[in-house]
């Protein structure tokens, strides 16, 4: 009889300090936090907005897990789920860090690479220009062009600094409407070029 | 004896004492038992019974404010979805103070009454941004369409005048903030839209003012042009004779015999057509009423055939007298060698103020026309409404 006493005491004593040890998982929250942080830091709401939600959501998820076994009695706490979703999050956190540096780049190089197309692009103008007939035929008209060049150049610097600070989806928007004008100079020039070797 | 057998076997523990100390511990025990089970099951009870924390609707409003956000309500409803947040926030801290408390003395009202004002706010947020996004698609979409029109009839009616360099300049700008407002609108980045939009209605629309005020004050001169017309057609008419009448604005050369219309050839004008001649080298071409003063061909001219008029009249010169006094052109003489001459179809006004014809058309006036044939040069036969609608 004693010793069922003292079998079940123990056991008793044992569960108490085995399940007591369940603390909640405050360093794992406060990785989690910081890893949203840093993702918050790549812009990746911008660039990834439904991975990023998807973060905020699992961190959402974890934090519950942990205020639902805050609820229960402490002997029956685990926080086994919380902290495993909390792994969860720092892990993707890195994923979503590198995807959304990723889109990133994708966004500045298409930028660029629009940048770069459109530069060339007045270039040509500006060779077009310089090979039009310079005699008073249309002077005024090429006179009209130039000044539209120097109109998309400027612009073509501005699509630059929201490059150099990083606006790159602006500087898309920019880049692309240059381009719409530099390709329309140069298809006046080009008719009016065809034209007047069409006469000659 | 047997009875005190009896007694010893009746009794055989009480005798060392045993017994007595046994019941009771087993009573204590089988108190303590019961005490154990009415504990546990009172607490079983009380914690089956307690308030459970309203997780679900918590998890339900993160995703309320997620959506919210997603959709941009920090840009739309900031006030709301910032409110939203901190119910949130406070929603959360109130869930925490109350699971620090004794499960049985937990009240979670607060909290869920934390959370219904935070989906309530979330929830307006969400509806303020799409109806937001809505009007402001719609009001800017019709934007759009307003300074695409402003921009097309610019490019129809004004675009290849002579007008100011500031006035191309303003175009060109209005055009360029116009197309990057409208990659902005295909990408949804309606706020973006607004300010390049409405800086580019203002450019088009001080563009358009300009040229049409420009166009207004040239066209004050319509009644004078319609009777130069008409009395360059009457006398065609009277005479049975040829007369020409060229229409800058048109770009048309119209030929009459007997006062009807018989011809009329596509015309190029100096680079300034927009009003008279006033002096040499101002590229502008003449208007009032001439008349051929010499048919000139072959080596003549370097322009195939070449018709010149009494370019500078009586009225041009008095212009041009009282303008120089005034101040208001430079003495650089008045200029002449005016003609109708071949080399056209250019497709741009190049001349130094003559009108230019293709040499095939030359060709075909050429027969109708001789020394003295009336020529007269309107800025206009169509009245400014009649051209731009306004």
């Amino acid at each position: 009889m004693r010793n069922l006493v003292k079998t079940i005491f123990a056991f008793a004593i044992a569960g108490v300090l085995f399940t007591s040890c369940a603390k909640a998982p405050e360093v794992e929250i406060t990785n989690a936090k910081a890893a949203i942080e840093a993702v918050k830091a790549v812009e990746a709401e911008r660039y990834v907005p439904a991975e990023f939600k998807a973060l905020q959501d699992s961190l959402n998820v974890a934090l519950l897990e942990v205020e639902n076994q805050n609820a229960k009695f402490a002997l029956f706490r685990s926080y086994k789920k919380a902290t495993a979703t909390l792994a969860s999050v720092n892990t993707l956190s890195e994923q979503v860090k590198v995807n959304a540096a990723t889109r990133k780049e994708e966004v500045k190089n298409q930028a660029q690479q629009s940048l770069a197309e459109v530069t060339t692009l007045v270039a040509e103008v500006k060779e077009l220009l310089a090979a039009a007939p310079k005699g008073k035929e249309g002077k005024e008209a090429l006179e009209a062009i130039q000044g539209d060049v120097v109109l998309v150049e400027s612009f073509l610097a501005e699509v630059s600094t929201l490059i150099n600070n990083g606006d790159y989806l602006t500087a898309v928007d920019k880049v692309k409407a240059a381009g719409e004008k530099a390709a329309s100079l140069k298809t006046e020039l080009e008719e009016a070029i065809a034209k007047k070797k069409g006469r000659k | 004896m047997k009875i005190k057998v009896n007694n010893l076997k009746s009794y055989p523990t009480s005798h060392y004492g045993k017994t007595t100390a046994r019941s009771p511990m087993k009573k204590i025990l089988f108190i303590l038992l019961i005490l154990l089970f009415l504990t546990i099951s009172t607490f079983a009870t009380l914690y089956y019974l307690a308030p459970k924390p309203p997780l679900s609707i918590l998890e339900q409003l993160h995703r309320t404010i997620a959506t919210a956000k997603e959709q941009e309500a920090e840009k739309y409803a900031p006030g709301l979805i910032k409110e939203a947040e901190i119910f949130f926030e406070g929603a959360k801290e109130a869930l925490q103070k109350e699971n620090e408390k004794t499960f049985f003395l937990r009240d979670y009202n607060t909290v869920i009454q934390l959370v219904e004002s935070a989906t309530a706010k979330a929830t307006e947020a969400t509806k303020k941004v799409t109806e937001d996004k809505q009007s402001l698609s719609e009001s800017l979409q019709k934007k759009l369409i307003v300074v695409s029109h402003k921009i097309d009839h610019f490019d129809e009616t004004y675009a290849h005048l002579p007008l100011n360099k500031k006035a191309r300049k303003d175009f060109t700008n209005a055009k360029l903030k116009y197309l990057e407002s409208k990659k902005a609108y295909e990408r949804k980045a309606y706020l973006l839209v607004g300010n390049n939009l409405d800086e580019a209605n203002k450019l088009i629309s001080k563009s358009v003012d300009a040229a049409h005020d420009h166009l207004s004050s040239y066209f004050n001169d319509l009644p004078l042009w319609k009777r130069w017309h008409q009395e360059t057609v009457e006398w065609s008419r009277k005479n049975g004779g040829t007369a020409i009448v060229v229409d800058k604005f048109a770009h048309m050369c119209y030929v009459y015999k007997g006062g009807k219309e018989i011809k009329r050839f596509n015309a190029e004008l100096g680079p300034n057509w927009i009003g008279t001649k006033k002096y040499r080298g101002d590229k502008a071409t003449p208007e009032g009423k001439y008349h051929v003063t010499k048919k000139k061909a072959g080596s003549q001219t370097i322009y195939y055939k070449a018709l010149l008029i009494n370019y500078p009249n009586e009225e041009d010169k008095i212009r041009y007298n009282k303008n120089v006094r005034n101040g208001s052109i430079p003495k650089r003489g008045i200029g002449n060698l005016i003609e109708l001459h071949g080399g056209g179809g250019k497709g741009i006004n190049w001349t130094e103020g003559c009108v230019a014809l293709t040499n095939e058309d030359i060709d075909k006036l050429w027969n109708y026309v001789s020394t003295g044939t009336p020529i007269t040069i309107v800025g206009s036969l169509r009245s400014l409404h009649e051209i731009n609608g306004r």
